[in-house]
């Protein structure tokens, strides 16, 4: 992913494309290269969780060892 | 004329014959101590009685040592307590005058019931001038810290109650630490008062190196309990920056020092208990807000899943939907083109009429004996205009 975006701005990315998809506002030339984009940013912004969740977990149980 | 004389002794000893005629049993007599020195066991003692300031009758007395021992079993411990200069006793004494010695009281008793009631009208006198000036609740409106881990200790190294304070924070079993200064005093006898006011005005020149003051001691009769109904003391007490917990006693016992204090304990221990339980309160507050913050963290999480989720299939939805609408047109388009291809209008039957390759659509355009040509759904044919 370029630029590592947050995924603040992956989110937001992503939403203007499906918004953009649902509005007929892309072009069939752009289609298949948004959707890339698109389920690359999906791909990014479940890593994110996915870690986040990894993350939360661990810190539970160094808390509970505190 | 001769005048008649006595040798000093003969005087002496007819004094001492009256007085051993006319105060022959031992009387009860009220006054206050103003002097008490211990030599090898007896107790010298000076006693007067005042109106106002003025002292208008004034005497010694003594307690012998075998006679003192006595009376200290009679009173479980407390005679040297008792007689402490300032306060107002009730003895027993015998009336005794010696040729070399003089006049002395002899002491063969001691009312302890009378000057309990002299201190405790003291005690009252005290507290109603603290109220007067507001201080009877001024310290316990102080904020009490949330984690009381810095303690400064107002005690006797020599006390038992300082002792068992230590022990039972030191072990606690929580494995809390404590961060415990001594500050030593007297907490009986004559120095008391003064080392305590000492220590709790140093410690108030220290306030920002603590959390608390703890004053502790370990219970014993009421009268060594003195030095805690001082006025000077308490008004310090009622003045501290900080919160002050007391562990004075361990019995039914009331000080002033207990009145004016934040908050008063039974026993050292107790005050012990006390700051180990503000600990164990803070922790599972601690604990409660962490597991707050992991299910607020864990919904959070949950919420993005979701949107991604729904992200995802409107993606794909909106991708389909794109590919046919575009399909869609195309064959719209198709099917204009259709209708609008010239072979569609020919095979209908309809045909076209060119001249020189260019397609003729009005009558007065051609001439007589111009040569056309008719496009038909299967040919050409040439003709001739007429």
């Amino acid at each position: 992913m370029e630029n590592q975006p947050t995924y603040k701005s992956a989110l937001a990315e992503l939403r203007q494309i499906v918004n953009d998809l649902e509005h007929e506002l892309v072009d069939i030339d752009e289609l298949s290269e948004k959707v890339k984009r698109a389920k690359a940013l999906l791909d990014f912004c479940r890593t994110r969780i996915k870690k986040s969740m990894d993350d939360l977990a661990e810190e539970d149980k160094t808390l509970k060892d505190f | 004329m001769a005048t008649k004389s006595y040798t000093l002794l003969e005087l002496n000893e007819y004094l001492k014959r009256v007085l051993a005629l006319n105060v022959r049993d031992a009387v009860w007599v009220k006054c206050e101590i103003t002097q008490a020195n211990i030599t090898r066991g007896h107790f010298y003692l000076e006693l007067v009685e005042k109106r106002g300031e003025e002292i208008v009758a004034k005497s010694k007395a003594i307690i012998w040592a075998r006679e003192a021992v006595k009376l200290n079993k009679k009173l479980k411990g407390i005679l040297s307590q008792l007689l402490q200069p300032g306060i107002q006793v009730m003895l027993q004494v015998k009336v005794n005058f010696h040729e070399v010695f003089g006049l002395k009281f002899i002491v063969t008793d001691i009312d302890p019931a009378f000057t309990l009631g002299e201190l405790e009208l003291k005690k009252r006198a005290v507290v109603s001038k603290l109220k007067e000036q507001g201080l009877l609740r001024k310290n316990s409106m102080l904020p009490f810290p949330l984690v009381p881990q810095r303690l400064a200790v107002l005690s006797s190294e020599r006390a038992a109650g300082w002792h068992d304070f230590l022990a039972h924070l030191q072990n606690n079993p929580y494995d809390y630490v404590f961060d415990i200064t001594l500050f030593s005093a007297s907490v009986q006898g004559e120095l008391a008062v003064k080392e305590l006011v000492k220590q709790l005005s140093q410690i108030e020149s220290q306030k920002d190196e603590f959390d608390i003051v703890v004053i502790i001691r370990g219970g014993g009769a009421r009268l060594d309990l003195v030095a805690f109904d001082d006025e000077h003391l308490c008004t310090g007490i009622a003045n501290s920056s900080l919160p002050v917990l007391t562990g004075i006693g361990h019995e039914v016992d009331e000080t002033i020092a207990d009145l004016v204090a934040f908050r008063a304990l039974k026993t050292p221990t107790a005050v012990a208990g006390f700051l180990i339980d503000m600990m164990i309160r803070f922790e599972s507050e601690l604990n409660r807000i962490v597991q707050l913050l992991q299910i607020a963290a864990q919904g959070r999480l949950k919420t993005e899943q979701q949107r991604l989720e729904n992200l995802d299939r409107n993606l794909k939805l909106a991708a389909k939907q794109l590919v046919k609408q575009q399909s869609m047109t195309l064959s719209a388009l198709e099917k204009s083109l259709h209708l609008l291809d010239p072979k569609t209008i020919l095979n209908k039957g309809y045909s076209l009429t060119t001249k020189d390759n260019k397609i003729i659509t009005k009558s007065q355009d051609l001439k007589s004996g111009e040569e056309l040509t008719t496009i038909l759904k299967d040919g050409e044919v040439k003709s001739i205009v007429k």
